[in-house]
């Protein structure tokens, strides 16, 4: 029996990709990849000509594909014209230890690929305000008192994102670009229905940060219309090295992230549209003009007394005793009732000088 | 290992309240769940005393408990509501054929008037002979859309004001989801809209708008299975036998995955919805069917264009978005000549 070749949409080639706008070959799938990712980062307004823009990379590889196509996007084009977009830009790498980043993998694979483009490399154990975080918030953590797999996987996101942003201040970039594609995009919104932070969700949606969470520091996403599986396509085709994700602790029911990405790639088999519909649905959630910031996790909150509740004092000793009011969000709240009063204490104390280190650097 | 209740701190807990992490012996949860439902008629303003209320009643756990704990309240409280039972027979064999006889128990346990529709009198066509026409898929778009106007025209006929229906915390946060993932902005606007009691619609004042409640909206699955045990409160426990290909089986499946690892998820989502504000729609402006009278967005309502879809041997068309907007279009020219040359017979004859 005969098999059926399908040809590229585009340029009848023989296709290699069967992808939800049609068969593509390679070379025209990397392309509309490509076209996706400058449209989103010039029509959404993410970064303007001369920019000087920071990369936050795990070394996964949705990260390491956004360096591949950031690179291409800045150099000659095919045709031998020059590119139209102009950026200065930096890699940002967290290599410090911790149950969830292992120090020296990840850069081994970002490094020959910052190297390629000429991109710059800068990691945290080079910042020495970096390393006193770190610290401070490893002495402070028993990492063995946080019992939910979740909420360790959490809590070193709300770490690693402070250190990214700090990082980018120390080194003049105001606009850091991350690896969030339309997958987990997607992952987080469900997650933040699911743990009482709806008011999040039209933030989480948007390409463009517009909660400044990080006080000057913008935080984008301009894979935001590119799914996983396009992603993990394309960086097969460019035979583009990365780390894989910790399987020990991911299981499907290990946590409520891991429990969603599951969820969502069985439901993306059955039913293709499921990553767009919920993004077409999401943004259709009007963004608030008015709001504050969760003290922990720097998620936006409602200012209104009915989405959001002043429930922890925390009293930092300096020469005067000074106490210190947070705000928490619903997921926060009930994270503090999983931990020990005292780790989460210390924990939201350290987090919170540093904040106050990244806000007093912004004035200065 | 025995623990003693949280709350009265005398007898052996026989129950957790997952979202609470409170262990609770069989007396406090009874005075717990009445209390919430009834907090929740209470602040909602959902029952006003004296009113006739209908009770969709199917013979499941969700209706008889609701029905239960309406009666009970009824009594505590002196409301003087007049409790009726309404149930819809869909024309299922083998499945509500037998829930049928668990709403008639129910009538005789609580002594409580018990009204029956059914599809065959409303549209000439059961459950199982729309499945036969269209197949499996879809099918729960046809059952749902003719059991919401049959509770309409149910209520109606009864004189009620108000139409009661079982709808729990689960069901609520399940339909959330399930309008996120399939992309349907406008129920999902309308589900955020009716929890934050914001919804409106325009109507004219003597359109017959039947006002529906859910007094079980804070409750869990879980508890009322519990009440209905410890209770020995008689339901018929199958579900609808075309209900497994269902896109809800989706994020009911992911809903109890999430319970397990996190309890408080379904009020945590609740909680999400009353933190959303949705970009102005049009109001939609409401008026009569040209067939049928019922209140419809459209000139000829859902529930008479799948009718018209199945008479006409078309019922797969109705299910697909092209196929609905021919099937409409082709349905509003064939019915407006009509009534045009109806009315001006009327004029010749008056």
């Amino acid at each position: 029996m005969a098999t059926k070749t399908h040809h590229c949409a585009k340029c009848q080639q023989r296709a290699t990709v069967y992808d939800v706008g049609g068969s593509k070959c390679d070379s025209c799938f990397q392309q509309a990849i490509i076209h996706n990712f400058k449209t989103t980062i010039s029509r959404k307004g993410l970064a303007q000509f001369g920019d000087n823009v920071g990369v936050a990379a795990s070394g996964g590889y949705s990260s390491q594909a956004l360096i591949d196509l950031l690179g291409r996007s800045l150099s000659e084009r095919e045709d031998g014209k020059t590119s139209r977009m102009k950026m200065q830009v930096t890699i940002f790498h967290i290599d410090c230890e911790s149950p969830f980043l292992s120090s020296n993998a990840g850069i081994e694979v970002i490094q020959p690929l910052a190297a390629k483009y000429s991109f710059r490399v800068c990691t945290a154990k080079a910042s020495h305000s970096c390393q006193q975080l770190w610290k401070q918030v490893g002495e402070c953590l028993a990492w063995k008192d946080v019992k939910d797999i979740g909420d360790l996987e959490e809590l070193s996101r709300i770490v690693v994102y402070r250190m990214v942003a700090f990082l980018a201040k120390s080194q003049g970039c105001k606009i850091v670009f991350d690896g969030l594609n339309a997958s987990s995009i997607c992952r987080n919104i469900l997650t933040s229905i699911s743990s009482g932070n709806g008011f999040a969700i039209p933030f989480e949606v948007s390409p463009a940060d517009m909660s400044r969470r990080f006080f000057d520091i913008s935080i984008h996403h301009p894979q935001h219309d590119i799914t996983d599986r396009q992603l993990i396509r394309y960086v097969w085709m460019r035979q583009i090295g990365f780390i894989a994700p910790n399987l020990t602790l991911l299981g499907p029911t290990s946590s409520v992230d891991s429990l969603t990405v599951s969820f969502l790639k069985d439901l993306e088999e059955q039913h293709r549209s499921t990553i767009p519909n919920i993004l077409k649905t999401s943004s259709r959630i009007v963004v608030p003009l008015q709001f504050s910031h969760c003290s922990l996790c720097r998620v936006p909150v409602g200012s209104n007394g009915k989405f959001v509740s002043t429930c922890t004092k925390v009293s930092e000793k300096n020469d005067n005793e000074e106490q210190v009011h947070a705000l928490l969000c619903k997921a926060c709240q009930h994270r503090q009732g999983r931990m020990s009063m005292e780790t989460f204490q210390s924990f939201l104390t350290s987090l919170m000088v540093f904040d106050k280190a990244l806000q007093s650097q912004d004035n200065e | 290992m025995k623990r003693l209740c949280s709350h009265c701190g005398k007898s052996f807990a026989n129950i957790l309240v997952g979202r609470e992490d409170k262990y609770l012996c069989r007396c406090c949860f009874f005075e717990y769940f009445e209390d919430t439902v009834h907090r929740t008629i209470v602040e909602e303003c959902l029952l006003q005393p004296g009113e006739r209320i209908a009770i969709g009643a199917s013979g499941g756990k969700d209706s008889t408990v609701l029905a239960y704990v309406l009666k009970l309240l009824n009594e505590r409280y002196y409301y003087n509501w007049d409790l009726w039972l309404l149930s819809i027979d869909e024309g299922i064999q083998g499945y509500r054929d037998d829930s049928l006889r668990t709403v008639e128990q129910n009538r005789d346990d609580y002594n409580l008037p018990l009204y029956t529709l059914s599809y065959s009198e409303l549209y000439n066509w059961t459950m199982d002979q729309v499945v036969s026409q269209i197949g499996r898929k879809s099918n729960c778009t046809f059952c749902g859309v003719f059991r919401r106007q049959a509770l309409d025209k149910g209520t109606e006929k009864i004189q009620a004001n108000v139409l009661a229906t079982g709808h729990n915390a689960d069901d609520i946060a399940e339909t959330i989801l399930l309008n996120l993932l399939r992309g349907d902005h406008a129920r999902f606007s309308r589900s955020v809209m009716e929890e934050n009691a914001n919804y409106r619609m325009s109507i004219d004042s003597d359109s017959k708008k039947i006002r529906r409640v859910k007094p079980l909206k804070r409750v869990y699955e879980k508890e009322i299975v519990m009440y209905a045990y410890f209770k020995k409160l008689k339901y018929f426990a199958t579900e609808c036998i075309y209900a497994p290909f269902a896109y809800r089986g989706h994020a009911r499946e992911y809903l109890k995955s999430l319970e397990r690892i996190r309890p408080h998820s379904i009020s945590d989502i609740l909680y999400s919805l009353s933190c959303i504000s949705l970009e102005d729609s049009k109001t939609r402006v409401g008026q009569q069917c040209i067939r049928c009278g019922s209140i419809s967005s459209q000139n000829i309502c859902k529930a008479c264009l799948l009718r018209t879809s199945l008479d006409r041997g078309q019922g797969v068309l109705a299910v697909k978005r092209s196929g609905m907007a021919i099937l409409s279009k082709n349905t509003v020219e064939s019915e407006i000549p009509q009534t045009v040359s109806e009315s001006s017979t009327e004029s010749n004859i008056s």
